[in-house]
């Protein structure tokens, strides 16, 4: 084989000490956020005091919330969904469900399954899809139904800010299960620090290989089949790693969709949630922080590591791909929408560092590690790039993955502990392994479609098939 | 998940820390193992990162499987020793001397012995008590608890101090007092909750103070374990408070009111309802329905309801429709057409609860009114009808 010309070489210098330093950048940060997230998560649990949360149950002092779950097409899982979020405890709840135009059963098995007729409740001034009614139930219970016109997640939570009455709301998936405490532990924060926090969330979990009855989950399990088992190691990778970290920075970008607290008048305020992203949850975290900054004004946006909400994820690659899809999507949206705050010193931590780490590593992150991959393999062919270095590279990068995902399993396995028999750590640790060879390689691929979908403006959200709780868990 | 400052600075220390080693260690490695014995820099690097990584997952793995197996072998030992030690102190405790025994116990087992003494304290009471807290002392639980609550881990500091509000104050009085100046809240929290549990003369009023200057969640949690010192503490503690007149106490106090429900002779709640904080008078309004009633009730809520903050005037709607003072009805029209919808919402309620007149005027307001005041005056009507019996909430 000829040599390469200088220039070539040359290029692949460059690039060689690119890579480097990206890669030496991102694992450094990741180690941080990781590492940060574990002390953090111990000085936390120190702090815990489980006698008195008992006890607050039973105070008048805490704050009334309202519950929005927005429903669309989820006629196999709703009435199991409300019935489990009736039956929460805490003691000053209501549950608001807004059926956002779907076009199943799902308003059928409402009106029947919980005896609803029509109220005159007033609504509020947030612009929405129109509202084709709202329901109570006879029976006493707490529950208010909305029937609107199909607008999207972000409008079906405008249209429950609408009727929500509560100083605080959590908007919470109709396919999610929440824990029965959950509402409680996501509450304290703003008890803790009345006046300042804005928002919490809590930790998501995967309900696949569970089990679930009538609504609860009675039996924590991992799940048996590969795909779930992966994401539930990239869940708690993100939530007890990344998470807690930014959370402790106060730099909080995420709260995720499926379950999370707001304050309402500061979500009013900030101009309810986006309806022209499918990332509305990132966007509205985002703008939060934007808008307190500008104003100077003291707060937090806080993660809660206890709280479980109970997710469906998906078992097919199919769907995956397209929740991924979106997911990045979304991010690409909520950080071209406030570009103006990336390494802006008056947005602080956010701005000055949480904001430029997902630009970096979430958002253009693929992109390079894709790059990385393909200029490696054809530098082997031009005789640029040792095979050597090339096979020690990768080595290299999957152990700081599997490091990195163990280091999760870890975490969990010394704070959380929710995984309780051996036999699900070592196949978690397993998969923390496994998921290093091809499946994450995939997701880059993925992620980096949804940067490009993102950039042109791809709209849409996609559906998730559902299996409905019960089903799910014998399955998996 | 919201940290104290310490706790915050402890976190950032020990992160940097590790960081530090992690680098030190791949560095180390780098320079003086592998660089000396590789030919290519990048290579003995890259090695001394993989090698560094493989250590650190290797230790986790063991770590974390002997953290477990370890909890499982203590859970067994615990299931098999207990009941014996368990017997040799419910003898102790009930007059028989076992202190050789237990101490012979303690040698092999100083956990399960300290773990079941402190289980016989919590329920034992009296001389059995006494008893046992003697044997404490005997066994040197009493010393390791009093230097554990010097540590600088927070959770043995909580636990060191509940265990010691079990013994009578002789033996631990000196530590609960410091432990009650703690400039950790989590600990005098934690130090006033076991002293309510074993509550000594004079130690009410400095719980109670903690209540009225802590945070919200202190006052909360203290608020219901001082419940059954209500009444006593309507006698001096609180008044002394309301008298005092300083906002945020104030407040606190009235929100232990609110907290507990139960009706006290306190009429010094009347005078607050003047008082220049908004907050404090709109608390002092929800708690009027807990004291008794004064002459002035009718005045002072009119007053109110002319309040120029909101959420006073919204808290004077309500007591309003509470009391059924039929006087207010030309202020909660002006309330039920004023801008707030809240405030709008709860003025339709209460006109509502406020017998035919305020039936009529929200038959108007429904025809006539502004939009805001027209859908609240509806939405209070189709309550009235569909549950008549229902105290609404707004």
């Amino acid at each position: 084989m000829t040599a390469p010309p200088a220039f070539v070489r040359g290029l692949y210098e460059a690039f060689e000490w690119s890579m480097i330093f990206y890669v030496s950048a991102s694992n450094a940060v990741y180690f941080f956020l990781m590492v940060l997230g574990f002390f953090a998560l111990r000085s936390h649990r120190a702090r815990q005091n489980p006698e008195a949360r008992a006890v607050l149950l039973n105070s008048p002092l805490l704050p009334e919330v309202s519950i929005i779950m927005p429903a669309h097409n989820e006629a196999l899982t709703i009435a199991q969904s409300v019935r489990s979020m009736l039956d929460l405890n805490y003691p000053h709840y209501d549950v608001i469900v807004v059926n956002d135009g779907s076009k199943d059963d799902t308003m059928r098995i409402l009106i029947d399954e919980f005896h609803l007729c029509k109220s005159t409740r007033r609504i509020g001034n947030a612009v929405t899809q129109p509202i084709r009614g709202v329901y109570r139930s006879r029976d006493p219970i707490r529950l208010t139904v909305v029937d609107k016109e199909n607008g999207g997640k972000a409008d079906a939570l405008n249209a429950g800010l609408n009727v929500a009455r509560s100083p605080l709301v959590a908007a919470v998936d109709s396919d999610s299960l929440l824990e029965e405490d959950a509402l409680l532990h996501v509450v304290e924060p703003f008890v803790e620090n009345p006046g300042k926090v804005l928002a919490t969330g809590g930790i998501i979990r995967v309900v696949n290989g569970c089990t679930v009855e009538r609504g609860r989950v009675t039996r924590i399990a991992t799940p048996s089949r590969v795909l779930p088992l992966f994401q539930t190691i990239e869940y708690l990778r993100a939530f007890l790693g990344g998470r807690v970290a930014f959370s402790f920075l106060n730099s909080l970008l995420l709260i995720s969709g499926a379950f999370g607290v707001f304050d309402r008048e500061a979500v009013l305020e900030a101009g309810g949630f986006a309806t022209s992203t499918v990332g509305e949850d990132m966007e509205l975290v985002v703008r939060m922080h934007r808008l307190c900054r500008a104003k100077k004004l003291p707060y937090l946006i806080v993660f809660v590591p206890e709280p479980v909400c109970w997710t469906e994820v998906p078992e097919s690659w199919k769907v995956l791909h397209r929740q991924r899809n979106r997911w990045q999507r979304g991010t690409v949206e909520s950080l071209m929408a406030h570009e103006k705050m990336l390494f802006h010193p008056r947005f602080g931590g956010p701005g000055s560092f949480a904001l430029p780490y997902f630009v970096v590593f979430e958002m253009l992150g693929p992109a390079i590690e894709l790059a990385g991959y393909l200029f490696t393999v054809a530098g082997i062919f031009l005789g640029v790039v040792s095979m050597k270095i090339a096979v020690l590279f990768f080595v290299v990068s999957v152990l700081f993955g599997v490091l990195l995902s163990m280091s999760a399993v870890v975490l969990e396995e010394f704070t959380m502990r929710r995984y309780p028999s051996v036999v699900d750590l070592l196949r978690l640790l397993a998969a923390a392994v496994l998921e290093n060879f091809g499946y994450r390689q995939l997701l880059t691929f993925w992620r980096l479609e949804g940067v490009w979908d993102g950039l042109r403006g791809k709209r849409g959200w996609g559906a998730m098939e559902r299996r409905g709780f019960e089903r799910n868990a014998q399955a998996a | 998940m919201t940290l104290e400052r310490a706790d915050r600075i402890a976190v950032l220390s020990k992160t940097l820390a590790f960081g530090m080693a992690y680098v030190l260690a791949i560095v180390s490695l780098h320079r003086f193992y592998l660089a000396p014995r590789l030919v290519s820099r990048e290579l003995s690097l890259a090695m001394s990162i993989a090698a560094v990584q493989c250590a650190t997952i290797v230790t986790l793995l063991v770590f974390s499987f002997c953290r477990k197996l370890a909890r499982q072998l203590g859970e067994s030992r615990v299931t098999r020793v207990s009941p014996a030690i368990r017997e040799f102190l419910g003898r102790h405790a009930s007059g028989t001397d076992h202190l050789t025994d237990i101490r012979d116990v303690r040698v092999a087992y100083p956990r399960e012995v300290e773990q079941c003494l402190v289980e016989f304290l919590r329920m034992v009471r009296g001389g059995g008590r006494e008893r046992l807290a003697q044997l404490a002392v005997d066994l040197l639980f009493v010393r390791q608890w009093q230097r554990q609550f010097r540590s600088g881990n927070l959770a043995r500091r909580k636990k060191a101090v509940a265990n010691l509000a079990l013994l009578p104050r002789e033996f631990a009085g000196e530590v609960l007092q410091q432990a009650m100046s703690d400039p950790d809240e989590a600990v005098r929290l934690h130090t006033a909750r076991h002293m309510v549990s074993n509550l000594q003369p004079g130690e009410l009023p400095q719980v109670f103070n903690l209540v009225v200057n802590g945070s919200l969640v202190a006052r909360m949690v203290l608020a219901e374990d001082l419940r059954p010192y209500a009444l006593e503490l309507a006698q001096e503690a609180i008044p002394a408070v309301l008298q005092g007149g300083e906002p945020r106490s104030t407040r606190a106090a009235l929100d232990v009111l609110r907290a507990w429900g139960k009706f006290l002779p306190l009429p010094q709640v009347y005078p607050l309802l003047r008082h220049p904080d908004a907050g404090v008078r709109a608390a002092a309004l929800l708690a009027l329905p807990l004291v008794p009633r004064s002459p002035q009730l009718e005045m002072e809520v009119l007053h109110a309801l002319n309040d120029p903050v909101e959420a006073v005037r919204a808290m004077a709607v309500r007591i309003a429709a509470k009391f059924g003072i039929s006087t207010a009805l030309p202020q909660l029209v002006r309330c039920l057409r004023g801008q707030d919808a809240q405030t709008a919402a709860a003025a339709a309620h209460a006109l509502a609860q406020l017998g035919a007149d305020g039936r009529h005027i929200l038959e108007q307001e429904m025809v006539m009114g502004p939009q805001t005041a027209a859908s609240a005056a509806l939405e209070a009507l189709q309550r009235l009808q569909t549950a008549p019996a229902e105290t609404v909430a707004v």
